[in-house]
């Protein structure tokens, strides 16, 4: 498996999304006990931000290529393709949604769950809920990170022009960010509004990118702050774990003064990505890069290539992974949520991303003329945007 | 408090896959048996308390959806209002307890909140339990709009001499499938640590029960739904009230 592993680019990247990608599997199924060992324990920032950053990261890599070889419509193009897919996928899984609740309902009639029974009134109205579905308005449980995705890549793709000015992007983006932070301005769903809101966390996907496309001189200016940035980023990731324990650990929050506990408990949002998450995630992503070295053995050692195989694979295995969480909701729902089958759940369902990583890897090594290896993008399923779909 | 519940609730789910075969005869005996975790007051109840010992009386208002004024018992008295009316009156002799139960099938905290106040002006509750959450999630409802409606009933109430017990949603398989209740249940967390309310947690305790084959409404077969909705009813009565009275010993003398 270790040669279908492309190890000419960088595997902290890899290794770390698909980390994050396998948390997402997991934090998708609830009341899994997993969730213990998931990037959330950290602080306040989890494996969403580490997904979206990196997804900025590995877009700009690809796109910036395309970008400089054939131009803003070409690249635009080849974002929009992925959009496609993403949103076929959503659609998917509304599918896959209409038809867990239409079959679990009608055996739901236990006047004891009389609230829960509209789970299904959607559907007494499928002409409005097929329309919702389709213009994103209608984001069911669990529903709401695809649509995401979808959002950032077409902001991405209208500021892709701005990759050759990256303090440019960030000025763009991160107004934006301000914008939608101050007014609080959302997309509208069906019922309220986006879980995620897409304006907020842009910012965070173009931070990704500004990384990739930054000068030199910024890259230097980084290396000389370097005694000041590390204990600020350490100091944070102790803020992060100390928050974690407010929030996690009732003992903790009774040991602090009341009006600073509830501050903490209540006011750092995720639907916008409020700012004491940004800095967290910002200082843990510092953290990795300084301990981690690019090249460090381990990124391909048994343990990490799960996850170093998988993150090369990012959109097929974020859009499967998507799935077979609710393969295992199903599972929990219908059959044992015990332990074991939650263990079962896990590991059968994260075999399957990296089997479908495995194929894919294969399947692109064999497309690919053998001496043409290099300049790759880190994105295998750039070039072939209908390998993607899995 | 969340995490540190489903911990909990994660632990004791392992307990019981390990400990099942040799407690079940125990577990028969009591039905409502869960760990001690699950009804422990994380504050004291000082309106409650100044109501049951000063003034001799204790009056409730139990505020809800449809799991609360109509929740699948074989009649009303069995269904955990009326139930809770019985509990306190005998966990607490000579004290006079008067109960009144608001709300109905399909409202959200939105639309329980003027029902509240109404309530609190009228009725004159030392103690307001609120079960909402529901409605709300299965709608896909604002969580950040759900918890500053609770913040503000919670206010309400203690403006009024009134305390707070917020309960979550019922524990079924299907609706932790299709429903994402996670930021909602945290809404009720934040808003009750917050605003100095105590937590309820009918969902863990449900799953416990469920996972411990102690009590499954939703896998009950069909002439069993209402005994078992019963079952239900008198074990959520129980804790309440022991969560109740926890919530006044806190208060002190």
């Amino acid at each position: 498996m270790r040669a279908l592993v492309r190890t000419n680019r960088d595997l902290r990247v890899d290794f770390f999304r698909g980390f994050a990608l396998y948390c997402i599997f997991v934090g998708h199924i609830p009341d899994h006990v997993l969730w213990v060992l998931t990037l959330q324990v950290l602080g306040p920032s989890d494996s969403t931000e580490t997904f979206i950053f990196l997804a900025g990261y590995s877009a700009a890599i690809a796109y910036g290529r395309s970008y400089d070889r054939f131009g803003w419509t070409y690249a635009a193009t080849a974002v929009l393709l992925r959009v496609w897919t993403l949103y076929v996928v959503h659609i998917f899984m509304f599918v896959a949604f209409v038809a867990q609740v239409s079959w679990s309902a009608t055996r739901f009639a236990n006047p004891a769950y009389i609230d829960e029974i509209n789970i299904g009134a959607f559907l007494d109205e499928p002409h409005i809920a097929v329309l919702d579905a389709l213009s994103l308005r209608f984001q069911p449980a669990f529903m709401d990170i695809l649509p995401l995705y979808i959002v950032v890549l077409l902001v991405f793709a209208a500021m892709l022009p701005l990759l050759r000015r990256p303090a440019v992007l960030l000025a763009v983006s991160g107004a934006l960010y301000l914008f939608v932070r101050v007014t609080r301005f959302n997309l509208p769903t069906a019922s309220g509004e986006w879980f995620f809101n897409p304006l907020a966390w842009q910012f965070l996907f173009m931070a990704g990118g500004a990384v990739v496309v930054m000068p030199d001189r910024t890259h230097a200016a980084l290396r000389r702050a370097g005694p000041v940035l590390l204990p600020l980023a350490i100091g944070f990731a102790l803020v992060g774990l100390f928050i974690s324990a407010v929030w996690r650990i009732p003992a903790v929050y009774a040991a602090l003064p009341e009006p600073f506990a509830a501050l903490i408990y209540t006011s750092i949002d995720k639907s916008g990505l409020h700012p004491l998450r940004l800095l967290h995630f910002l200082a843990l992503a510092y953290l990795v890069a300084r301990i981690v070295p690019e090249g460090a053995r381990w990124l391909t050692s048994w343990a990490a290539l799960p996850f170093t195989l998988a993150g090369q694979h990012g959109l097929v295995v974020f859009t499967l992974g998507v799935f077979l969480s609710f393969l295992g909701r199903l599972v929990m729902q219908e059959w044992d949520a015990t332990l074991p089958t939650q263990l079962a759940i896990a590991v059968l369902g994260w075999a399957v991303c990296v089997a479908v990583s495995a194929f894919q890897a294969w399947y692109d090594g064999k497309g690919r003329p053998p001496k043409q290896r290099p300049a790759s993008p880190p994105l295998a399923e750039v070039g072939s945007p209908d390998s993607g779909a899995s | 408090m969340i995490g540190c519940r489903r911990l909990i609730a994660a632990l004791a789910a392992l307990a019981g896959v390990v400990a099942s075969p040799v407690s079940a005869v125990p577990a028969a005996a009591d039905k409502c048996a869960a760990p001690a975790e699950f009804s422990v007051a994380s504050g004291a109840l000082p309106n409650a308390a100044a109501a049951v010992k000063q003034r001799k009386r204790l009056a409730v208002l139990v505020l809800g959806t449809g799991s609360s004024t109509n929740g699948g018992t074989s009649d009303q008295a069995a269904s955990y209002p009326q139930r809770l009316e019985n509990d306190l009156a005998a966990a607490f002799p000579g004290i006079t307890v008067t109960l009144q139960t608001r709300g109905g099938r399909g409202l959200t905290a939105a639309d329980m909140l003027p029902l509240l106040v109404e309530a609190l002006d009228q009725f004159r509750p030392d103690l307001v339990v609120w079960q909402s959450g529901t409605v709300d999630a299965v709608r896909g409802l604002d969580p950040d709009g759900y918890g500053e409606t609770v913040s503000e009933g919670i206010e309400k109430a203690l403006q009024r001499r009134a305390d707070v017990v917020l309960m979550d949603m019922q524990f079924s398989r299907f609706s932790r499938a299709a429903v994402n209740y996670g930021p909602f249940r945290q809404a009720l967390d934040t808003a009750a640590l917050a605003h100095g309310a105590l937590s309820f947690p009918r969902y863990e305790l449900m799953r416990y029960w469920a996972a411990a084959g102690q009590i499954d409404v939703e896998r009950a077969p069909r002439p069993k739904w209402a005994a078992e909705a019963d079952a239900l009813h008198a074990c959520i009565a129980k804790k309440l009230t022991e969560l109740i009275r926890d919530g006044i010993r806190q208060a002190g003398p």
